[in-house]
């Protein structure tokens, strides 16, 4: 019984420590932001960050204005 | 008569009657109720805005597609490839695209530098207005009726819609409107709202902002204040215009440190036009 309860009780602790190892932890900064490289129309290039995908697009975005169209972010306001 | 026969009968007298019934319904519905019918339909209207970036050169003129969605309860005015970029972003928010195709896929969309959104909310008399200044989202409200029209007789065809002429001065500008009566939406593209039917065409004196309806469509469209339920910082008008002028003193700056890593120079703007001069 001792035997039947030890290996179970190791059995689980295996298991914990091989799903922690398995999951998907990233470094804090990793975390933080995601970055991509990119090449703009006019042909400037180099990575862009965003703290999520929605703020990488922005990013993108007002690369766009900035390296290409003269900043220009919108006609109405 | 057979019990069958009964049931047949007595199936085929219920159908009828419902027929009936249906058709009477219909019938009241359409003719006491048809104002109502047409009031709640919804649809869609294009426009297209012809726009001079720098107003001391009249020969550039930049073009952009405009729509206005209308509900009985509310209008929605966006440009075209803001829509189009809504969706990418829909597909953002599944959490399903990698970096890589969110990067071909917003090098490639079709580009808008206008990230307004006019929420016309007709039973709350006022309109909401959603904008994006580089990452950060704002809004901010006006009332509905900001613009004090003076109707004309003037009356003149466009593009097949018989028009009668308004006009009405907001925010540094005057402006004339052609408006058609028989569509009886108080209606327009940008803020432009409060004549009786639907705006064809405005524009100001100096024709630096106009604004051309180019197609309307009736459909069912479901009209979303908020399509991503992003959190959009709610500031007084007077707050989002001081906002405006510390992003055009610093977005040159803060573009600077954030794209540091990027090799080449920014292009110079030459726009000093924007539609609200005050």
């Amino acid at each position: 019984m001792k035997k039947l309860f030890f290996s179970l009780v190791g059995g689980l602790i295996l298991t914990s420590i091989s799903s922690m190892a398995n999951s998907d932890i990233k470094p804090a900064e990793e975390m933080r932001t995601t970055c991509a490289y990119v090449t703009l129309s006019c042909g400037v290039e180099g990575p862009v960050c965003g703290e999520n995908q929605a703020n990488l697009v922005r990013n993108i975005e007002w690369a766009h204005n900035y390296f290409c169209e003269g900043g220009r972010e919108k006609k109405l306001n | 008569m057979s019990f069958t026969s009964l049931f047949y009968y007595f199936n085929n007298f219920t159908l009828f009657k419902m027929k009936h019934t249906y058709l009477i319904l219909k019938l009241i519905f359409l003719s006491g109720f048809s104002s109502e019918v047409i009031a709640q339909s919804s649809f869609k209207a294009t426009y297209e805005l012809i726009h001079q970036p720098d107003s001391t050169n009249s020969k550039n003129k930049e073009s952009e597609m405009f729509l206005l969605y209308a509900n009985n309860e509310m209008s929605q005015f966006l440009s075209h490839n803001n829509a189009v970029r809504d969706s990418l972003f829909l597909e953002i928010h599944e959490g399903k695209m990698s970096n890589e195709e969110l990067v071909q896929r917003t090098l490639e969309a079709p580009r808008t530098k206008t990230k307004l959104k006019v929420n016309k909310v007709y039973g709350e008399s006022k309109m909401e207005i959603l904008q994006e200044m580089m990452t950060n989202l704002y809004r901010y409200y006006q009332p509905l009726n900001l613009m004090k029209w003076t109707i004309g007789n003037q009356t003149k065809k466009i593009n097949g819609y018989q028009c009668q002429k308004a006009t009405a001065y907001y925010a540094g500008r005057d402006y004339i409107a052609w408006f058609d009566p028989e569509i009886a939406i108080s209606d327009g593209p940008y803020k432009f709202y409060g004549l009786p039917g639907l705006i064809i065409s405005v524009y100001d004196t100096k024709e630096h902002y106009k604004f051309d309806l180019v197609g309307l469509e009736k459909g069912n469209y479901e009209i979303k204040r908020n399509l991503l339920n992003e959190d959009y910082q709610l500031l007084t008008q007077q707050e989002y215009k001081q906002m405006t002028k510390n992003y055009e003193a610093n977005s040159e700056a803060m573009a600077k440190r954030l794209f540091s890593q990027m090799s080449g120079k920014p292009k110079k703007s030459s726009a000093n036009n924007p539609i609200e001069l005050e």
